[in-house]
């Protein structure tokens, strides 16, 4: 056998690895999403509007070419309900008149779907036959993706709540994420969500495997008039995820006072 | 010019870290190599048998893993108490002052940074192991702490382990037969060696080995080597029931966490 013939038996018998891994699952090649994937693109720290259909409120409506830009939100977008129009609207007024809002993930919370994909640090995907982790080397989020599997019929809210996943393609996966709790924000300007949020994320490999390019859907009847969506993009990078402890450095340095972290008024045990 | 570039690189780094805590957003490229002029990260190899690993049988020790019982005084191998240097004995007796006047906060506890190696091997919340072409990683319910270890790569160089020490040491992992055999140096001096106090130095080095002791229960034996504070290597062991049933859940501090009263020594704080 020759060299390349003997690649072609090795890449035929990957495959068929592959298709047959797990009993039941649709017969989709698994893509490769191993390695360390970082946000870039033209707004590495927000969101793009979607290839197709209706746009989220989430697209930065000013120019931004610096990080001391505010994140205001357009609260007159007609995709917000009306309580959801003023929580934009009150916390840009609170930003012009000098207020200082952080997102979460800079004062240690987790950040929710699809607030998540801003962060700006490498993720990681882990695959298993049943199961995807996503490593997010920011404060060490992780999100895990049931393969296969089924929603619950009522989760108990979380932060990142239930996810499933499926591959589709033989280039794509596919998460669908009910159960999260009211506490995130959708995006850097502000914009809430209720506990109905459902979001479908789908994550594309390219042909020479350097992007990852995500469009996602979301849907929250109490909190949108619409489902819209959004697209960002990831680039290939080095590793190995580092540590990141938000918690540890959490003084403000200019009034001296500690950010108001997540803490533990009483330890578990 | 190697050395000059490797200053840079390390000033980069740190200009990341620097930043990446409560600033609100990090250096614009972020980890190491993530630079703009960084030549693009080679393709990972392709997976024999394709992207979903399988680990030979005798080196599985995926799934989720809970402690069997739990103690916050270290137990060492062969009994007795710590062999401390003098400056480790003393250091303990500070830190055990400093928790019970509250002079000295016991951190992984109350803001949830990383309880630090070995303390974390015996913490009394479920864990899983993941394990994929090239690393096995470690992921542990209790402030969501990951150790993502690459098999059979070197630690960093020294200067490295100095320069950017972790809660959770710098780590990495090899095969030894069934033996996963984890060796981790370069820890910061945040973290105690267990909920009592017990110190450890920034010198501290730690071989934890890994190793499945039949289907549903997993071992993890830790030596620790650690000539500032204790006059010779100790071990202590830790034993991990399967929990198939369990998924590890989001763990945010201060929220109300899964129940953990029924694993034994585990008492509701007062």
């Amino acid at each position: 056998m020759n060299r390349y013939a003997a690649m072609g038996a090795v890449a035929a018998g990957a495959l068929a690895l592959a298709l047959s891994s797990v009993p039941g699952q649709s017969q989709t090649a698994v893509p490769d999403f191993s390695g360390y994937w970082q946000r870039g693109g033209a707004l590495p720290s927000t969101f793009e509007n979607p290839t197709n259909g209706i746009a989220g409120p989430v697209v930065d409506p000013q120019p931004r070419d610096g990080d001391g830009i505010p994140w205001i939100g357009d609260f007159t977008n007609p995709i917000l309900k009306a309580h959801a129009a003023d929580v934009v609207k009150k916390r840009g007024d609170f930003i012009k008149a000098g207020g200082e809002d952080l997102p979460a993930h800079s004062l240690c919370w987790p950040s929710g779907v699809p607030q998540v994909l801003n962060l700006r640090e490498p993720v990681q995907f882990l695959q298993e036959p049943h199961l995807v982790t996503m490593l997010y080397q920011r404060d060490h989020q992780v999100r895990r993706i049931v393969l296969n599997g089924e929603h619950s019929k009522a989760p108990k809210p979380s932060w990142y709540g239930e996810s499933v996943g499926h591959y589709e393609g033989g280039n794509t996966l596919v998460i669908d994420t009910i159960g999260q709790n009211n506490k995130t924000d959708v995006d850097k300007f502000g914009t809430p969500h209720s506990d109905k949020i459902h979001v479908v994320e789908r994550y594309t490999l390219s042909d020479d495997k350097r992007t990852l390019t995500v469009e996602f859907q979301v849907s929250d009847p109490e909190t949108f008039t619409t489902t819209w969506g959004a697209k960002a993009t990831y680039r290939r990078v080095a590793g190995p995820v580092e540590e990141v402890v938000c918690a540890e450095n959490n003084k403000n340095a200019s009034t001296g006072l500690d950010y108001p972290i997540p803490v533990s008024a009483k330890a578990d045990f | 010019m190697i050395k000059a570039a490797a200053v840079l690189a390390l000033g980069a780094i740190l200009t990341c870290f620097s930043m990446a805590h409560a600033a609100d957003e990090p250096a614009a490229a972020g980890g190491r190599g993530g630079g703009r002029n960084a030549a693009p990260p080679p393709l990972p190899q392709a997976t024999p048998g394709g992207p979903v690993y399988t680990p030979p049988a005798n080196q599985n020790i995926s799934g989720v893993w809970w402690i069997q019982k739990y103690s916050p005084k270290i137990e060492i191998v062969g009994g007795g108490d710590l062999p401390f240097t003098p400056a480790g004995l003393a250091k303990y007796q500070a830190n055990m002052k400093g928790l019970s006047d509250g002079t000295l906060k016991d951190e992984a506890r109350r803001v949830c940074v990383p309880d630090g190696v070995p303390r974390i091997l015996a913490n009394p919340y479920p864990f899983q192991i993941v394990q994929t072409a090239g690393q096995v990683t470690i992921i542990y319910e209790l402030n969501h702490v990951i150790r993502p270890l690459q098999l059979d790569k070197p630690l960093p160089p020294a200067d490295e382990l100095e320069i950017f020490p972790w809660y959770s040491g710098h780590a990495v992992a090899k095969w030894e037969g069934d033996t996963l055999v984890i060796t981790s140096a370069g820890f910061n001096e945040k973290t105690f060696v267990d909920a009592t106090g017990a110190p450890h130095s920034d010198q501290m080095r730690v071989t934890e080995r890994v190793k499945k002791i039949n289907d549903k229960t997993l071992e993890v034996v830790a030596e620790v080597t650690d000539p500032v504070m204790y006059t010779r290597p100790w071990q202590a062991r830790y034993v991990y029931d399967l929990h198939p049933e369990v998924r590890i859940e989001d763990y945010n501090c201060g929220d109300p966490h899964r129940d953990i009263y029924h694993i034994p020594g585990v008492r509701r704080p007062q």
